[in-house]
């Protein structure tokens, strides 16, 4: 009978708080929190380039609308153009490089072949606006 | 007397492999997200397979699909865009831009006009990694 007071006073400190409170904490991290991991991708703030664009030393990637894809005016395909790229900075690697999406473009398209060229080495192209913009 | 002691002894122990469970939950929450401020408006940032990982430093410019701007997280208009970056500081800040992913590319370099017009010659384009 003595034996078990000290073991009833263990038993009133309940543990329905704690798990309220756990649960609380819990549910505000699963929302505050995220699990996005971020990347980033350097960009050069375009200087006002249209004429530039009309200049030879710039290897162009252009951009359409439906997705086509053309380097220095000749179409290519999403897997060509990186070889067509690496072709024109192997002659000549002062050549700089810039890609000028049509207005429709989405961003989603452009970081796609930023990323192409990343991949291939090529770390310095740059934005440009199209002539219509 | 003795009875209800002993079920609510047996209630406490039978949640115990449930608040273990919770707090491993907890713990991993904890650890693993990352808590960030939640954003003005909705932005789902573009998919790469960039390995950069982004400065933690700059000025953050929220630009959604439908054009609306923020910097740090207060609205801001394309006009202004100019006049805010030099309230905070800095003649050429440096900007982290989180646009979503379907921007058209002529609302992207109209952002991009306004930002060089303020002096701002480098940006840092956030996209999400997908692997």
């Amino acid at each position: 009978m003595q034996l078990e007071t000290p073991r009833r006073s263990r038993n009133i400190v309940s543990l329905t708080p704690l798990i309220d409170v756990v649960f609380i904490l819990l549910v505000f991290f699963m929302l505050a929190s995220s699990f996005q991991q971020w990347s980033a991708f350097q960009l050069e703030v375009p200087a006002n380039t249209q004429s530039e664009a009309e200049d030879a030393d710039i290897v162009l990637i252009e951009l359409a609308t439906d997705g086509g894809l053309r380097v220095d005016g000749a179409p290519t395909s999403m897997d060509g153009f990186v070889q067509r790229v690496q072709a024109a900075r192997a002659t000549d690697p002062t050549r700089a490089i810039s890609v000028m999406p049509a207005a429709d473009v989405p961003l989603q398209r452009i970081v796609e072949v930023m990323d192409r060229l990343a991949q291939a080495g090529v770390r310095d192209a740059s934005l440009v606006k199209g002539p219509a913009q | 007397m003795k009875l209800p002691e002993l079920k609510s002894r047996s209630q406490d122990e039978s949640v115990l492999p449930l608040i273990n469970i919770v707090f491993l939950l907890l713990i991993f929450f904890m650890i693993a997200g990352t808590l960030t401020r939640p954003e003005l408006f909705p932005v789902e940032p573009p998919e790469s397979r960039g390995e950069a990982e982004p400065e933690g430093d700059g000025l953050e410019l929220l630009l959604d699909a439908d054009g609306r701007l923020a910097l740090e997280n207060t609205p801001v208009t394309l006009e202004d865009l100019g006049a805010r970056l030099k309230e905070h500081g800095e003649d050429t800040p440096h900007v982290r831009l989180k646009a979503d992913a379907e921007v058209p590319a002529h609302r992207l370099m109209a952002v991009m006009d306004a930002l060089r017009g303020a002096g701002v010659d480098k940006l840092t384009l956030l996209t999400q990694r997908n692997g």
